[in-house]
């Protein structure tokens, strides 16, 4: 049965009537992966992802401090390298590096991009020589470069070396807007770059969504940025990736404690309680949340916090609350109705709570 | 002393004349340095090339080899090559010895670890994003490669100019394989050779300058294309 | 990728069979081996022309030392050898590699040494002077390439009954042409066994006032005799032995013969005739 979707937003899941109708090759998810694992040699895993599904014209932000796997899992999201485990389905098919299907649909901006040396404007017109585009090159190049905010007149002979970083920057992310890709994947765009190209890179950026539809893949550490404009943003952390949410990761040592748990001790003197980790040093994930606990052993489970920080989540009505509890910072999200509710502000005191049984090492 | 300048006006002397024995070790020269070295980079780039870019079990065997050749001494190169053409040789029947062609198979020799080694290192030294950007456009393995090739042309230039220098002033070789034999695979080194033997300094020096104005025009040439490029 | 390494071989290989092909030769060249002292004194370029103009055979020749002559001779590389060491010459036959040996010409050996002739040869007997230069230890410069002129120095210390003077400091062995020989003796002020034919040359270049004069010469063991070897045609079946036969024939001959005693350098004459 159709019918208007139900008033609550995005708190309640869609009913099957209400999701479009799409054709057989037109399903809304762009990339199945699965089992994905990468890993250099015979050494540890840099990546393990049992399971995601990205849809398309969305935008993700991906999210998490250096060497977490974020480069990693974009350059396999882009074929340019192999898994080691596991595979990568592309439009509902697997794809490896070279696949014709793939080939195409899909361009990465690595973090430092190489600029072939040639003219700039030989430079953007590559990608659609290769793709056997011929026509109109002269009036796809200016359009490239207008995207980012360079005059096609004063660019367009420009060699690499005349080039700032954020023009350099500026002129590879053209080269990949003018294939007109499907999926756009950006590895860290707006870091070392001026504020000015970092700004004209982030608008090209939700253009080619909002006026091409382009599915989008970002990771940055422009946190800023990154709650603005995702419609899903993904922690990462060595190599795993969920929802960014409520998960936090505390790291070890962790102390054998009183009653057969394993604690952490802060330095303003709380504590936070684990199960036997398989090694003292090994990461917890835990859940925290600002609800109230309601059984009474909770006093154990309970964390002493001083809210620092407030970012809005445009897209998921959501806040970012950041708490620092002793020395370490954890973050939590609340919908704007909980900050009024609660008189969330910064250098308030507040409980966070979570449940020592739910934690999960890595 | 007074050869190095009498050894100068000779050269002039013999440029302008039009001498005939001159000429014809010119020409040699050059016939046989041009063949040997197209061999030399029609092999050794793609392989040189291939060596830089691909990973491989024994890679570093293989580099450690092909660096240990950069120091072929050119007799030993003459001396292998005649045991092979010679008639008692395996390739004894192709009439090589004593021939350009002779000499232009040991000098390909002598180029091909120089041109292989010198296009891997200016190939590794090419930023790994490279490929990481060619495909992220879009690039097929072959577009891959040829692109890779072009943008590591400098390096690529600077082993043909390198390979060129080593081929054109050897005598080891020609004077094994070829024989020195006059009008016909007698080249300006041999001659060179031959004349500071018989004690007459001053043609050795003119024929030396002869071969450093070949020099100088093939550099020249190749650094009008490198500016081009 | 392998398919642009095999298209780059193809094309290296057809690059390499356009090179090696020749163009039909009249008649087929004559290769030859000789030595570089031969060669030095320009005999050859006379008689190359006056030989096509005879028979219509180019002559074509390699200059080295003996050793290496004769060991292209057993290698089938060449046609035909011009050189002068009689006792190698006979060796070689004898072991099958060559057919025959025609004697055609002789120059002599001479010993040259500086102007101030510190050990004191000058007109003496070769054997006398030798033991003189041993005697004072003065500086002589020795072909040591296993040449016809090395072993025919080698074989002038043994008839002198003296030890061949290996390893001492004032015995040098160069390893290279006699051109090169003789400007090391002239350098170190010292004395060398040389042929005639490539000292007149020498004298010539300066000017007939070189640094090294002749000390001795006329003596009966110091005659250089040339001869022409054919090669073993059962051993070496695709040379061009009917080139090589008409070539001994052509300079044994009456014409042959004469063209060797006209040939004169700086109006002297260079070689002396005696094919039988």
């Amino acid at each position: 049965m159709t019918g208007p979707p139900s008033p609550g937003g995005r708190d309640t899941p869609p009913t099957v009537c209400v999701q479009p109708l799409r054709g057989p090759d037109m399903s809304s998810v762009i990339y199945r992966v699965s089992d994905l694992v990468y890993a250099y040699g015979n050494g540890p895993r840099v990546l393990d992802v049992p399971g995601l599904e990205i849809e398309r014209e969305t935008i993700t932000g991906l999210i998490g401090p250096n060497g977490s796997g974020k480069t990693t899992f974009l350059k396999l999201l882009a074929f340019v390298q192999k898994p080691v485990q596991g595979e990568v389905r592309f439009k509902d098919r697997p794809a490896v590096p070279f696949a014709e299907h793939a080939r195409f649909g899909v361009t990465f901006l690595p973090q430092t991009p190489y600029l072939l040396k040639r003219s700039v404007y030989k430079n953007i017109a590559y990608g659609l020589k290769v793709r056997g585009v011929t026509n109109d090159l002269d009036r796809r190049v200016e359009g490239a470069l207008a995207l980012v905010g360079l005059s096609a007149e004063l660019f367009r002979s420009r060699h690499p070396e005349a080039l700032s970083g954020g023009q350099a920057q500026r002129v590879a992310l053209a080269a990949r807007l003018a294939l007109e890709p499907e999926v756009l994947l950006l590895d860290e765009p707006t870091a070392n770059v001026d504020a000015e190209s970092a700004h004209l890179i982030k608008e090209a950026v939700l253009a080619a969504r909002q006026e091409r539809g382009t599915t989008v893949l970002v990771a940055s550490h422009d946190l800023q940025w990154m709650y603005e404009v995702a419609d899903r943003l993904l922690q990462m952390y060595k190599g795993g990736i969920w929802e960014a949410g409520n998960t936090n990761v505390v790291l070890g040592p962790w102390r054998p404690g009183s009653d057969g748990r394993w604690e952490k001790h802060l330095s303003d003197g709380g504590r936070i309680r684990v199960p036997r980790p398989p090694f003292p040093d090994a990461s917890a994930v835990i859940e925290f949340s600002l609800s109230r606990p309601e059984n009474g052993e909770a006093g154990a489970n309970i964390l002493l916090g001083t809210v620092s920080r407030l970012i809005l989540e445009q897209k998921r009505e959501a806040v970012a609350v950041t708490l620092a509890a002793g020395h370490l910072t954890l973050t939590v999200r609340v919908s704007c109705r909980e900050v009024e509710s609660r008189g969330l502000l910064p250098g308030r005191q507040v409980l966070l709570c979570y449940d020592p049984d739910a934690v999960v090492f890595m | 002393m007074e050869f190095i300048v009498s050894g100068f006006l000779k050269a002039l002397v013999l440029l302008t004349s039009g001498d005939s024995e001159t000429y014809s070790a010119i020409f040699a020269t050059l016939r046989v340095t041009t063949a040997s070295m197209a061999a030399s980079l029609l092999l050794g780039i793609p392989l040189g090339f291939l060596l830089g870019h691909h990973d491989f079990p024994g890679k570093r065997q293989v580099r450690i080899v092909v660096d240990t050749l950069l120091s072929l001494p050119t007799v030993f190169v003459g001396l292998m090559v005649y045991a092979f053409i010679s008639s008692r040789g395996p390739f004894g029947g192709m009439g090589l010895l004593f021939t350009l062609p002779g000499i232009a198979i040991g000098q390909a020799i002598l180029a091909l670890p120089i041109v292989i080694s010198l296009v891997a290192t200016a190939t590794q030294t090419t930023d790994s994003n490279l490929r990481t950007t060619l495909i992220s456009l879009g690039a097929a393995r072959r577009d891959l490669l040829l692109t890779s090739l072009w943008e590591t042309r400098h390096g690529i230039i600077t082993a043909v100019l390198v390979a060129y220098g080593r081929v054109m002033t050897e005598v080891g070789i020609s004077m094994m394989v070829g024989g020195n034999i006059k009008w016909h695979t007698r080249t300006i080194t041999t001659a060179i050779a031959l004349e500071t033997n018989k004690g007459l300094f001053a043609m050795g020096i003119a024929l030396g300058l002869v071969l450093l104005l070949i020099a100088f025009s093939v550099t020249l040439g190749v650094t009008f294309l490198r500016r081009r490029s | 990728m392998k398919k642009t390494v095999a298209l780059f071989t193809v094309m290296v290989m057809c690059g390499m069979a356009v090179l090696t092909c020749r163009a039909q030769e009249s008649r087929a060249p004559l290769m030859m081996a000789t030595t570089t002292s031969t060669d030095n004194t320009g005999l050859l370029d006379y008689l190359a022309p006056l030989f096509k103009k005879d028979t219509g055979i180019e002559l074509r020749w390699t200059a080295v030392g003996t050793g290496k002559a004769l060991l292209l001779g057993q290698n089938c590389d060449v046609d035909v050898l011009l050189v002068h060491a009689p006792a190698a010459e006979k060796e070689f036959i004898a072991a099958g590699y060559g057919i025959s040996r025609t004697e055609v010409m002789y120059n002599d050996f001479i010993l040259i040494g500086p102007d101030a002739d510190p050990a004191g040869v000058k007109g003496k007997g070769v054997a006398e002077a030798l033991a003189a230069i041993m005697d004072r230890q003065t500086v002589f410069a020795s072909r040591g390439d296993d040449s016809g002129t090395h072993k025919m120095e080698l074989s002038q210390w043994k008839r002198a009954g003296l030890a061949m003077p290996e390893g001492e400091g004032w015995y040098l062995e160069v390893g290279q042409g006699m051109l090169t020989t003789i400007n090391v003796a002239a350098e170190r002020g010292g004395y060398t066994l040389t042929d005639r034919g490539t000292y007149i040359k020498y004298s010539a270049d300066h000017k007939e006032n070189p640094p090294l004069k002749i000390m001795v010469e006329g003596d009966v063991g110091l005659k250089n005799p040339y001869s022409v070897v054919l090669l073993n045609p059962e051993r070496c079946p695709k040379i061009n032995i009917s080139g090589a036969a008409a070539f001994a024939r052509w300079l044994a001959d009456k014409k042959g013969q004469g063209y060797v005693k006209g040939f004169k350098l700086m109006g002297r004459p260079l070689f002396f005739p005696n094919a039988k």
